[in-house]
């Protein structure tokens, strides 16, 4: 379960942060076009919070 | 859901101490934009003539921090504070998903802010955020659901305590509240501009079902999840009446719904609704005055520990607050004295005094309450700094309410006065210059209570640090000291 949960985690943040490129490169507008760059930081962060987590010492 | 005497398990404070610590954060800047926009009032100038500094964008930024980012940070944070602890489970989902709704949430404010700053907004009050940013929200809004439910069902308590039926009542209801009022289609998938599916008067009763429940399910029903936890915590009472607690939750959340009409008097909304919305704001009463009186009850034999307890003061005050207000409100309800307070300065008085009084109040009371707890400190840096922050609070409030009061009533009347040939004895800019004295009061108030908020930062930085201030004059509470 917790297997899965870190596979779906990792694809979710990856599928945000691909359409955050993706809107980031072709918005008709530039206030469009800063939300899709701040939502592929947003992943990027996050993914790397998640790493960060999943390979946490037990202890700590 | 027996309970059991195993040890408590590990609950996640982490994630509430990033939301106290964004709370603080966001209510300061949230204070700060809203004397800088009453500073515009009075001083137009200080537009700056700059398309990004208008007060028509600075105001959606300012209710927006205020609602969104300062109250809802505090909501989040003590919903997964209080439901952690009184089911004894950790929050469902574990710490990733925590952290994606904390983050997420803030990622929702920025672009929310940075919209209104760029001139990007639906123009529907409270709800001005375009598509993506609602599609957003909805995504970290299912999220945080799934944790708060999740919590619950896996708890260890057989009781579900009363301060989270007000959580799920406030985060079910916004959700539909949410989805109801932002049904709008994008011009482009690729672009910022949607337009809503309704127009007309129909929209205008969409937009108002949900502005109304904003305030009676945001506003009203998480903070009084607050309330029901933070205030017999912090009085080391229980709570006056359970029983009342329950009824007031289940006639609060059934009448509030309705009352969003009474925004739309003497409109083309048909009269019947108009009524219907005017009857069930003044039936609000009943459920609005359980609540508060279920509070103040709660002191009842423990009064003096006001005298001591600088973050009791908060919490009572706040719903001293909420009484005053869920009181005016229904009164500006009534369609003939709406007719003299609608689109005057007295809504923004009665906004503040439950914005301020109550919500910002029991939120400051949560934040002392919950810094030491969090950080494993034995009390907060200076119990005479809270106290010095509850008055320069109290007295801002108290300034600007009385400011806004008058300036609001003396707008309406002269609006609505005609000399002796039926003319309109007033013109339009008149009104404007009269209110000038009342802006610069209105400005004060804000400002003290702005300082107010920095001295709270200062007192929660050194708390963190794990300094303590040896004081003397203050007696040392030991309800505000305890961790």
């Amino acid at each position: 379960m917790a297997e899965l949960q870190r596979w779906l985690g990792g694809i979710l943040l990856g599928l945000i942060g691909l359409i955050g490129l993706y809107i980031g490169a072709h918005a008709a507008d530039g206030g469009f076009a800063f939300f899709g760059l701040l939502l592929s930081v947003f992943s990027i962060l996050m993914f790397f919070r998640f790493i960060a987590m999943v390979t946490e010492e037990p202890h700590s | 859901m027996i309970a059991t005497t195993a040890p408590a398990p590990v609950y996640n404070e982490r994630v509430v101490k990033l939301f106290v610590i964004a709370t603080i954060f966001w209510g300061v800047a949230a204070f700060a934009a809203g004397v800088y926009i009453a500073l515009q009032l009075a001083f137009p100038m200080l537009n700056l003539d700059l398309p990004w500094t208008t007060f028509g964008r600075l105001r959606p930024l300012h209710t927006s921090a205020a609602i969104f980012a300062f109250g809802g940070n505090a909501l989040l944070g003590t919903s997964f504070y209080i439901v952690q602890r009184t089911c004894r489970a950790p929050l469902f989902g574990g710490r990733g998903l925590a952290d994606f709704v904390f983050w997420g949430y803030q990622l929702f404010i920025v672009l929310a802010a940075t919209g209104y700053l760029l001139g990007i907004t639906e123009a529907r009050e409270y709800a001005e955020p375009e598509w993506y940013v609602d599609l957003w929200l909805t995504i970290v809004w299912v999220a945080y659901l799934i944790i708060f439910a999740g919590t619950l069902m896996t708890r260890r308590e057989s009781h579900i305590y009363v301060a989270n039926w007000f959580f799920l009542a406030f985060i079910v209801t916004v959700a539909v509240l949410h989805l109801g009022n932002n049904m709008s289609v994008p011009v482009s998938f690729l672009g910022t501009k949607s337009y809503a599916v309704f127009s007309g008067v129909q929209d205008a009763m969409l937009q108002w079902w949900y502005g109304h429940n904003a305030v009676g399910f945001f506003l009203t029903a998480g903070f009084l999840g607050m309330m029901y936890y933070f205030v017999p915590k912090q009085a080391n009472r229980p709570i006056y009446s359970y029983r009342l607690s329950i009824v007031h939750f289940w006639s609060l959340i059934f009448l509030y719904i309705w009352a969003g009409p009474h925004h739309l008097h003497y409109t083309a909304l048909p009269d019947w609704a108009q009524t219907l919305g005017m009857t069930f704001s003044i039936m609000l009463w009943m459920p609005s005055w359980g609540g508060m009186i279920n509070g103040l009850m709660t002191l009842s034999g423990a009064w003096d520990k006001l005298r001591t307890d600088p973050v009791l003061r908060f919490l009572v005050v706040s719903v001293g607050f909420y009484g005053m207000s869920t009181f005016e409100g229904p009164v500006m309800s009534i369609r003939a004295v709406n007719s003299l307070s609608h689109f005057t300065d007295w809504t923004i008085g009665h906004v503040h005094s439950g914005a301020l009084g109550w919500n910002a109040m029991v939120t400051f009371g949560a934040v002392y309450f919950l810094v030491p707890a969090l950080w494993k400190r034995e009390r907060m840096y200076s119990l005479k700094l809270i106290s010095w922050h509850f008055w320069l609070a109290t007295i801002g409030i108290v300034l600007y309410i009385t400011a806004m009061w008058i300036s609001g009533i003396m707008q309406g009347l002269m609006w609505r006065a005609y000399d002796q040939f039926g003319f309109l004895q007033y013109s339009f800019v008149e009104t404007v210059a009269a209110m000038h004295p009342y802006y610069l009061i209105r400005a004060a108030g804000g400002l003290l209570f702005l300082l107010g908020s920095l001295i709270l930062v200062y007192n929660v930085w050194r708390t963190i640090q794990g300094d303590v201030k040896q004081e003397t004059a203050l007696p040392t509470a030991p309800a505000a000291g305890r961790a």
